[in-house]
């Protein structure tokens, strides 16, 4: 029997390219209204996406961060966009220039959406980092022994060359807006990866659009590790298009001593192998990981008989190592121990990395459970996609190795507690390409009850990750994000700050060291106070000459240490009420506190 | 006689050079307006890069443009550590410098004749 087509809603119509008993007329009317729908869906979805945008603030967010601020309105876009990707690559024909589109409409949804509701940049660091690039800027050099991330400032001084040599001071516009360029560009990167590992059809897509909608680790902030990634993944497009041999199909061994010349020209060769050292010169002085994990991958491909120049691993490994040893000398010489000391053990980093980051209130450890249950589903959907091809095609482990490869670095260390989460995003990529094999077989599934639940599958599954990577990364936002307020009390305290000052938080999150750096000291009590439930004392003794006091501060004391609403304004009063600051400044919640002179130090 | 219809390198390559020209003249002319900085921002990650990337045969457009903005990013990061780790910070005249080569590289792919494409097949088969 046919089915009754014309009532269907058309985003779940079904495709005559996976419903060969449809009859050729009205499978031809739904194909010319499937080419308009799908446009049409997008159009809607970045439509209501903008119509449910809304300013939100810190002080209106609880423990869940930005997802209980988000409109109904706005949180229907994202299945409507997915609704809208998944109709086009069904289609007979997919329409490159549109799926572009669409991708493009996915980073604002999901990327942009933190800069596009809050009224600053977020993340503390990413203004310090603005700090670093305006002191090179100022001093053509670098302020050695000031902060560890200095022994690898190419990405800092890459802003200061850029700003500098365009007359521009003020380096804090490139902030709010970096998170949804950078993350762009990754996905632009893990595009060009997907078509050079599968071929430009419709797995190169869903490997491009798992990763977009699954990549929660937040590392796209104005940052080294950011910029280095998008460096990183040109390197392996670079590399899995021109410089490896695909496997025969049937090969189920590796064949290391017998790797095969590629399928082009000597010069596309030279070409590619120079262009992947130019990266390589460029990440060894800017991050102290990216450059060691694009290494690994390397030799991971010429282990398993992937790459043909057996020499590139061992350089990109030398050249991160020389640096290392010679260029970030300041930096291990003072903390050898922080390098080398937790190799090997591995319960030590994941204690650090996972359990003793399971702390805070219950929105806390929702955010946390969202994070471990998207990067598990993307192991699980990577493992199926990994046994598909193993069971019908590729007998080889090499993208299963890729993908698991750099999880190795956990054995390494720990790296102040966020190795999984470094770890995560370094896999994502080829997880995401194994991935894309599982989803596809859903949408081609004969194992469905119907062709239109075939469909509905990947839809609500895109969208379900989509949403929990939203929920994810602005789980934080209640302390990591910030208000104009909070910059304004922050930059009265620089006005007013003489040099050798301090400018003190009481936890780390607010915008400090974004200027006069090695001038004016910021300093954090939640860093140095031994035991920051008893804070009273810690404040007295350490606090600084100005203490910055806001919402941002007030929510990560709720929400990470258990303190009462208020905390922080019964601290302002008890400092105030002894005589050791008065209180400078008071906008919208965020204050400043100035030492009273003459006042003895705890 | 037909005019020629200028390919997609060739366009791209002219818009480029109009970039790295106004880059240049904003540069060497000591300009202040507010855009300089975008459009110097925007010279260092596109221009040198995509002219070193298009020597690559014709391929897909993500990869061209990844490479491009890595290659571009890893030029600009190179040329700004280089002078940071000499001591030699002059930001103005290695910006210049790196406007007139690749300025020249753009010019290059205006002219020179392209290079076919060469497309392998996908690692993992379908």
């Amino acid at each position: 029997m046919t089915p009754d087509t014309s009532t269907t809603i058309p985003f779940l119509a079904v495709p005559e390219a996976i419903n060969p008993s449809t009859p050729t007329a009205v499978a031809d009317r739904w194909k010319a209204l499937n080419r308009s729908v799908t446009p049409a869906l997008a159009a809607l979805s970045v439509i209501f996406w903008l119509v449910g945008l809304h300013p939100v603030t810190p002080g209106q967010m609880g423990s869940l961060g930005l997802i209980n601020q988000l409109s109904p309105i706005l949180l229907l876009s994202y299945p409507i966009l997915l609704a809208a990707v998944v109709l086009e690559l069904v289609a007979d024909r997919p329409r490159e220039r549109l799926l572009t589109a669409y991708a493009i409409a996915g980073v604002l949804l999901v990327y942009g959406l933190q800069p596009a509701s809050e009224q600053t940049a977020r993340l503390s660091v990413a203004w310090l980092h603005v700090g670093f690039a305006q002191y090179i800027a100022a001093h053509g050099q670098v302020l050695n022994g000031y902060d560890g991330r200095f022994s690898w400032p190419g990405f800092f001084s890459l802003v200061a060359f850029v700003s500098r040599a365009s007359g521009q001071t003020d380096m804090t516009p490139l902030l709010q807006w970096a998170p949804a360029v950078l993350a762009g560009l990754a996905v632009l990167g893990m595009r060009a990866l997907a078509t050079a590992v599968l071929g430009s059809g419709r797995r190169a897509w869903i490997a491009t659009w798992l990763f977009l909608l699954t990549q929660w680790t937040e590392q796209d902030y104005f940052s080294p590790q950011a910029v280095t990634y998008v460096l990183m993944l040109g390197g392996l497009a670079l590399t899995a298009r021109y410089l490896v041999r695909p496997l025969p199909a049937t090969s189920p061994r590796p064949c290391l001593r017998g790797r095969l010349v590629p399928l082009n020209t000597p010069r596309d060769r030279l070409l590619a192998q120079a262009a992947i050292l130019l990266i390589a010169l460029a990440l060894a002085p800017s991050h102290q990981l990216t450059l060691f994990v694009l290494g690994g991958l390397l030799l991971v491909m010429l282990l398993t008989g992937w790459l043909w120049p057996a020499w590139l691993p061992w350089i990109v490994l030398i050249l991160s190592l020389l640096w290392f040893c010679l260029g970030a000398k300041d930096f291990w010489k003072d903390h050898l121990d922080l390098v080398i000391g937790h190799v090997g053990q591995i319960n030590f980093s994941v204690q650090q990395g996972l359990s003793q980051r399971f702390v805070g209130d219950g929105g806390r450890i929702v955010i946390l459970t969202v994070r471990v249950a998207l990067t598990c589903t993307v192991g699980l959907l990577a493992a199926a996609g990994w046994w598909s091809l193993h069971r019908r095609t590729t007998r080889s482990w090499t993208l299963a190795l890729l993908a698991i490869a750099p999880f190795g670095l956990i054995i390494l260390q720990s790296y102040g507690g966020e190795v999984i989460l470094r770890s995560y995003l370094f896999a994502l990529p080829f997880a995401a390409i194994l991935a894309s094999v599982a989803v596809d077989a859903l949408l081609t599934s004969t194992w469905l009850d119907s062709r239109r639940t075939a469909l509905a599958v990947p839809v609500v599954l895109l969208t379900a990750l989509g949403l929990a990577t939203v929920t994810a990364r602005g789980g934080n936002d209640a302390y990591t994000s910030f208000s104009r307020a909070d910059l304004a009390a922050v930059d009265y305290a620089y006005q007013h700050a003489a040099d050798g000052q301090t400018i003190g938080a009481l936890t780390a999150d607010l915008p400090l060291g974004y200027k006069r750096i090695g001038a004016v000291r910021p300093l954090t009590v939640e860093a140095t106070c031994p035991d920051f439930a008893a804070i009273d004392a810690c404040v007295v003794a350490q606090a600084g000459d100005f203490l910055v006091v806001t919402p941002s501060q007030e929510n990560a004391g709720q929400i990470l240490y258990g303190f009462p609403a208020g905390w922080t304004s019964q601290l302002i009063h008890q400092l105030v009420t002894s005589g050791k600051y008065r209180l400078v400044y008071d906008q919208n919640g965020s204050r400043v506190l100035a030492e009273t002179l003459g006042a003895p130090h705890g | 006689m037909s005019a020629r219809i200028p390919t997609t390198r060739q366009a791209v390559a002219a818009t480029l050079a109009l970039l790295t020209l106004l880059t240049g003249v904003l540069t060497a002319a000591d300009i202040h307006t507010p855009l300089r900085w975008w459009i110097t921002l925007a010279f260092v990650v596109l221009a040198p890069g995509w002219a070193l990337a298009a020597y690559f045969p014709a391929t897909e457009p993500a990869l061209t443009w990844s490479v491009a903005v890595s290659l571009g990013i890893a030029l600009g990061i190179l040329v700004a550590q280089t002078m940071v780790s000499a001591g030699v910070w002059y930001p103005s005249g290695a910006l210049l410098v790196l406007v007139g080569l690749t300025f020249a590289a753009l010019v290059h792919h205006l002219v020179r004749r392209p290079v076919p494409s060469s497309s392998p097949p996908p690692l993992v088969p379908r």
